[in-house]
């Protein structure tokens, strides 16, 4: 693990300056865990989650000269994520009004391709009640839930993440597992 | 969630994080509260169930190039120009410090401004009476074309001179000081 860090520091300072291979295999150690952090937040939707994946590592390029290690590296790719999904949402939401298209509520689930035809039902089918439960929620307790819930970040990973106090993180995130609960625990029981 | 139990929260943080530092206390808790033992069942079922169906199919190696190629083809921000600067920095300070020392020693060894002060009597008689003198020469080359009368010699001495004196004091000034 030790050895780990360390090799990861010495790929950072050779990305940093400028070692194309460097970058490379950082983005390669990290583009699985953005990927499934992505199409969380973009609500299981595989293809706007590859986008942001990209954009986030995109921006990471760029970015990474700025990148002074007090966080870690997965911690500043998720903020960086976090930043371009809230970006792209904003746009979204102007473009939304603009049309005045109402987005259907399963959104999404058109790219959502499963091997097997009846696994893939099942679960588009909890996709959708997940998706529907998420709609109570506000867009700060939908964000941490699904850092925290679905990705399974620590609370001060969440706090670092987005910039806020621990202690808002869990307000907010007790706040939403109750609506969360409310809505799906007879679902997750008989699941279960 | 209905119930209420002092140890309800700590009971969802000990789920969600899986470290806590009073992790035995809230445990044996749980053993004896048939509230925070529910909420600690449907919680944890609901979570696993929420992580298993939020969960995407992993990168196919299609995608995963996809996603790759694409980051590569990225036209990346040049730094090129800003780091040539920054090599030839030091290299343009010093040749501005080189090009202040020259500038400066030019200036010492272009001498003295010529003073009125440092003028001997003569010549500054020959300044103080600049105006009369040309008028003067004037008069005396129109009065040699009257008469055709050769120059007197004591004029002659004094415009020779001037004439020495002004050039000499065009050479010192270079050109600071225009008669």
């Amino acid at each position: 693990m030790k050895g780990n860090i360390k090799s990861e520091e010495i790929l950072i300072d050779l990305a940093q300056k400028g070692d194309d291979e460097a970058k490379a295999e950082l983005i390669k150690k990290y583009q699985n865990l953005i990927f499934r952090a992505a199409y969380r937040l973009c609500d299981f939707d595989r293809e706007a989650a590859m986008d942001l994946t990209q954009e986030t590592f995109l921006k990471f390029l760029t970015e990474l000269e700025n990148f002074q290690k007090r966080a870690s590296l997965s911690t500043w790719l998720y903020r960086i994520m976090v930043r371009e999904f809230l970006k792209e949402r904003r746009k979204a939401n102007l473009f939304r009004k603009f049309v005045k298209k109402i987005r259907a509520t399963d959104g999404g689930f058109h790219n959502a391709l499963e091997p097997s035809q009846l696994g893939a039902l099942l679960h588009k089918e909890a996709q959708h009640k997940i998706l529907k439960a998420m709609e109570k929620l506000s867009d700060k307790q939908k964000l941490i839930v699904k850092l925290k819930v679905f990705q399974g970040l620590k609370i001060k990973e969440i706090a670092e993440i987005l910039g806020i106090k621990e202690g808002t993180v869990k307000v907010h995130l007790f706040r939403g597992l109750k609506l969360l609960r409310n809505q799906l625990s007879d679902w997750a029981e008989e699941n279960g | 969630m209905g119930e209420k139990c002092a140890y309800l929260e700590k009971v969802i943080l000990l789920i969600l994080e899986e470290d806590l530092r009073d992790m035995e206390d809230v445990l044996n808790h749980i053993k004896i509260c048939p509230v925070c033992s529910r909420e600690k069942k449907v919680l944890s079922s609901l979570i696993s169930k929420l992580r298993e169906h939020s969960e995407p199919q992993p990168l196919t190696l299609s995608e995963f190039t996809h996603i790759t190629s694409l980051i590569k083809t990225h036209p990346k921000k040049s730094k090129r120009s800003v780091q040539n600067f920054s090599i030839f920095k030091p290299i343009l300070a010093f040749a501005i410090v080189i090009l202040l020392l020259l500038g400066t020693l030019l200036l010492m060894n272009r001498g003295p401004k010529p003073s009125l002060v440092n003028l001997t009597p003569e010549d500054k008689e020959v300044i103080e009476k600049l105006d009369l003198l040309r008028e003067l020469n004037t008069l005396e080359k129109l009065v040699n074309i009257a008469h055709q009368v050769p120059e007197k010699r004591s004029q002659r001495t004094i415009l020779r001179r001037f004439t020495v004196f002004r050039s000499n004091f065009e050479y010192k000034g270079r050109n600071n000081f225009h008669v």
